[in-house]
């Protein structure tokens, strides 16, 4: 059957069903209005918050009814986002309207408001090793710049992550989903209440032998047919298997609330290589635990709200066990002719520790305004770096490393890829919201940045938001952003390829929105958002002059674009809803004059989904990825659209206390792929990152 | 007696309440209440910590089954032997109320019934919906309101809060949903800015397309629309109410504190009292179309702002 049938026949039937509330919730419906608005008021779910921005949110429930698995199979779902993979680790790059990155460190991603981000390469770290989803109350994500809010990083999009607390955790809750590619998840959450503190923590593990797909070229393929060896492993498998261990704990006491956290990734595969050739030995691992205290009181005295948060973020990317840069018998380079036995191994490490505190003071009384402001410090270390290597330069001699000699460790020496290193930032905003006439608000926002090592930077925004009809709002915005060269770009050493600069400027974005939400009738909403940005000053390794070979990072880059997100959520009858969206965006890279690479130019998603009171479930889903680039220097063809369909089948029994699930994922075996980096002179990898086929998983959960 | 042996008598109570938990108790107060999904179950939660936060005696409670009617009710019961009884939900009163049991009951978490029973409603007290409309909108004369012919009770309440206020209440009766439609349509085409619209509960009346020609015409006038279900203020309502299910478990305490007195001697029917215990939800976008800064409204909670 023909993907597009099978959703024909889904939704007849589901049309077709007869409507059905059962007799014991009709009194509280007929309450509390609707289901929706039980769950906003029992506090499981919360408001959409209605700041002027493009914004998206998914809920658990919805995270359930899709079959999600990680947060990435979330998140493919909102439009003008796309979930992309780094050929290192298949990490997740998420591209917001045209903007696309190898470290995607254009995207802010916070948990509970905390960012995450690393000041390695200035993404989740890049042995992320995706995040399981149980644990989730939320995700907010915000399409756009949002640096007068959140700061550095909130460039092309911000992804907030909001965890369950008590109040969304159901007493003690097992589950256990086990399927393809050996996969096994199994989560316990708990929570309890005791006069007023209450305590919710949930523990996740997430174990996978991973995809296997196979590339069939790699970077010691060409190497091989230069040098005349037959090192290489492509074609084969892909490595991604990966044990992940997630646990958290949340204590909130009357306006207080406290978060801590860990997420352990063992035996992480490296996909398809550090260095883009195949690595099957090669083990990544990253510990990382976070803890952030908060006092909240909306209303401290009549006309004030008071916000203050501290923090902290530790984390680490190691090497488990050797990465192999270039397998066995590889010479390394054309100018080498004797092979390496054991491969041309290099283990960096990276140790980070963050720390933060926050404030801010909202006070209402003004007629017509609504202000706040605040400030903030961040101290962020790199505060170990480790390498150990068999080829380059051994510190203790100052000699050459031969082929076959043990692994050095150049940890402390100048010989280290990267030095360990500080970052400081103060921070204060502003923001007005004004209530200029009836129905027209305008929000102006401004926020100023000291940074220890490149300076200062100002980042206003601007939204004007008009209530044109009982059902049609419409919002101008203007935005201002940055994102902070991250110490790889500003510190890379010792590398024969690419090298830092420490007088990188931070890259900078203007935006400009003009979004629509319009209500033409009690179950059915539209939004339409038109969009253009100018990206400028972006960071790229550009080749030095004097023929040495090596890239030095340079605010070089410049890329414009534009483009529209239409979505509509209708509700059709009792039991079926139906949400869709499509995204069309236009960039441009401005260097080259040629359109932006790696980023789908179109993409459109749909999902049905039926529930019936008798306990049943179904959830179909289809998402279409469209138009990618090459780079203008890439000689490959345009890389080939996909489309992946998903079904999900939920029963519930014993009034939800037990719920089995069937999840199936790219049920119809779409060959989707992910662009893999252009190189020079070819592309290492010349068929792309293929994503995995069908994928069948049962699910059980039991509530105690 | 060593430690050994009483770490023994523990193990073995504690293994008793694990497995004959009947055993344990003897009196007190006894909530019956229905096995539903979330999110519904978390107001029966809610309920439930009201009452034994509040009751100040010894409370047990006991889930019951959904859908059929459990033939060993009355022996579970029992084994309780409490000595007030409240039950939440329809179907706990139908089967509790059905047993004829001596012991005194106190009914929670519904809004009518046919039974002689002492209770709370779940249905908002007219007059503290209307009191928070005095509040949000002091400008307002007019009270319309189209309902069924059966909302009487409430009607009658209003009129009488509002005539105290020396504010008018204007009744309109509808039967059908095209009759409501035009009755509304009519009185916001004569209708001024000091005048409001009452979207009471009334089953028939609730279409959703009734609402949404009522919102769109009141827009454009800018005549306040206050709502009994809450989820119309996401649609566009200026505001409306929804229990505090705390609170409401607290009312039902003390009534089964009074059924409970040992002097209590009258027939122990009070019927049910309206539900006062609110919380109130605004719709921010509407509240500044009318002009009304939701954060000036001075002496009221605002639970959520939508």
């Amino acid at each position: 059957m023909k993907p597009h049938h099978c959703l024909l026949l889904f939704l007849g039937l589901a049309v077709n069903s007869q409507k059905a509330i059962s007799a014991g919730y009709e009194e509280l419906s007929d309450i509390y209005g609707d289901e929706e608005f039980v769950s906003i008021a029992s506090g499981v779910s919360k408001p959409i918050s209605k700041a002027p921005s493009v914004a998206s949110v998914i809920t658990a429930s919805t995270i359930k009814k899709i079959g999600a698995i990680d947060i990435d199979d979330v998140l493919e779902t909102i439009p003008g986002l796309h979930v992309a993979r780094n050929s290192i680790g298949y990490q997740p790059i998420y591209i917001f309207r045209g903007i696309s990155s190898d470290f995607n460190p254009q995207v802010l991603m916070l948990i509970n408001g905390i960012p995450i981000t690393n000041l390695f390469h200035g993404d989740r770290n890049l042995i992320w090793g995706g995040m399981s989803v149980e644990a989730i109350s939320r995700i907010e994500i915000i399409r756009g710049p949002g640096s007068a809010i959140y700061g550095a990083d909130a460039f092309a999009g911000t992804i907030n992550i909001i965890t369950k607390t008590s109040e969304q955790i159901d007493g003690t809750e097992l589950g256990l989903r086990t399927g393809s590619l050996d996969t096994t998840d199994l989560w316990l959450q708990a929570a309890k209440k005791y006069k007023a503190f209450s305590i919710s923590g949930t523990l996740e593990i997430h174990d996978t032998n991973g995809d296997r797909s196979r590339i069939t070229s790699d970077a010691q393929s060409f190497l091989d047919s230069i040098t005349g060896t037959t090192a290489s492993l492509a074609p084969g498998p892909v490595s991604q298997g990966r044990e992940n261990l997630d646990g958290r704990l949340n204590v909130s006491y009357k306006n207080f609330n406290l978060n801590t956290g860990f997420q352990i990734r063992n035996d992480g595969g490296i996909a398809t290589g550090i260095a883009q050739a195949l690595d099957p030995h090669g083990r990544a691992s990253s510990k990382r635990y976070n803890a952030d205290l908060s006092y909240n009181n909306l209303t401290l005295t009549e006309n004030t709200g008071l916000k203050a948060s501290i923090s902290y973020l530790q984390t680490s990317q190691e090497a488990e066990e050797d990465f192999i840069l270039l397998p066995p018998g590889t010479t390394g380079s054309a100018q080498n002719s004797i092979p390496y036995p054991d491969g041309m191994i290099g283990n960096p490490e990276v140790y980070e520790r963050h720390y933060r505190a926050n404030f801010s003071l909202a006070f209402r009384g003004v007629a017509r305004h609504e202000v706040m402001g605040g400030a903030g410090y961040y101290f962020g270390e790199i505060y170990k770096t480790k390498e150990e290597k068999n080829f380059g330069i051994d510190p203790s001699t100052g000699l050459p490393v031969y082929p076959g000699s043990p692994l050095v460790d150049v940890s402390d020496t100048s010989f280290i890829f990267l030095n360990e290193n500080q970052r400081e930032n103060s921070h204060i905003f502003i923001q007005d919201i004004w209530h200029l006439a009836d129905d027209w608000e305008l929000t102006t926002g401004l926020r100023f940045d000291h940074y220890s090592d490149f300076g200062d930077t100002t980042n206003p925004r601007i939204a004007l938001v008009w209530a044109a009809r009982h059902n049609l709002t419409v919002k101008a915005l203007y935005g201002e952003a940055f994102r902070a060269p991250s110490f790889a770009e500003t510190g890379e050493q010792d590398n024969p390829a690419f090298l830092g600069n420490p007088n990188l400027k931070p890259e900078t974005l203007k935006s400009y929105e003009l979004a629509f939400n319009y209500k033409p009738s009690y179950d059915l909403t539209l939004d339409l958002n038109l969009f253009q940005y100018y990206w400028k000053d972006i960071i790229q390794f550009v080749p030095d002059a004097g023929g040495s070979g090596t890239r030095t990072a340079q605010n070089a880059g410049e890329q414009a674009g534009h483009g529209i997100e239409v979505e509509a959520v209708w509700q059709v009858n009792n039991t079926l809803s139906i949400l869709s969206n499509y995204s069309w965006q236009k960039s441009e890279d401005e260097q080259n004059n040629v359109d932006a690479a790696n980023a789908p130019e179109q993409q459109f998603y749909i999902r049905a989904n039926t529930s019936f009171q008798n306990g049943w479930n179904a959830t179909l889903q289809a998402n279409r990825v469209m138009d990618r680039n090459r780079a203008f220097d890439d000689p490959r063809q345009d890389i080939g659209d996909y489309t992946t369909v998903d079904f999900t089948l939920r029963k519930s029994f014993l009034v939800d206390q037990l719920e089995l699930s069937l999840i199936t994922k790219n049920l119809f075996n779409a060959d989707a792929r992910e662009p893999s980096p252009n190189g020079q002179p070819v592309p290492a990898i010349t068929n792309d990152l293929p994503l995995a086929q069908r994928r069948i998983y049962g699910e059980i959960r039991y509530k105690l | 007696m060593n430690y050994q042996r009483s770490f023994s008598l523990l193990t073995a109570l504690l293994l008793g309440q694990l497995f004959f938990p009947c055993i344990a108790f003897s009196s007190g107060l006894l909530i019956i209440y229905p096995s539903v999904k979330a999110p519904y179950n978390k107001i029966y939660k809610d309920i439930i910590k009201g009452i034994e936060t509040n009751y100040g005696g010894l409370t047990n409670k006991l889930k019951i089954a959904p859908k059929n009617a459990d033939h060993m009710l009355a022996e579970k019961i029992e084994k309780y032997q409490p000595d007030v009884l409240i039950t939440l939900g329809r179907q706990s009163l139908k089967e509790v109320g059905g047993l004829n049991l001596s012991t005194p009951l106190v009914a929670g978490a519904i809004t009518k019934t046919d039974q002689a029973v002492s209770g709370v409603s779940m249905t908002p007290d007219p007059e503290i919906i209307l009191s928070h409309l005095l509040m949000i909108a002091p400008f307002v004369s007019r009270v319309y309101v189209v309902a069924d012919t059966d909302r009487y009770a409430q009607i009658e309440r209003a009129n009488a809060y509002l005539k105290q206020q020396d504010k008018i209440l204007k009744t309109e009766k509808a039967t059908s949903i095209q009759q409501a439609a035009d009755k509304y349509l009519k009185i916001i085409n004569s209708a001024s800015a000091s005048d409001a619209i009452w979207l009471m509960r009334g089953a028939s009346l609730n279409d959703p397309s009734i609402l949404m020609l009522v919102l769109e015409a009141a827009w454009k006038k800018k005549i306040v629309v206050f709502s009994s279900n809450p989820a119309h203020v996401k649609r566009g309502a200026l505001f409306s109410v929804y229990p505090d299910n705390e609170k409401m478990g607290a009312a039902l305490a003390r009534v089964a504190q009074q059924l409970n007195r040992p002097d209590y001697q009258a027939t122990p029917n009070l019927g049910l009292s309206p539900l006062r215990n609110l919380h109130l939800i605004v719709n921010k976008r509407t509240s500044k179309h009318l002009g009304i800064n939701p954060n000036n409204i001075s002496g009221l909670n605002i639970h959520r702002l939508l």
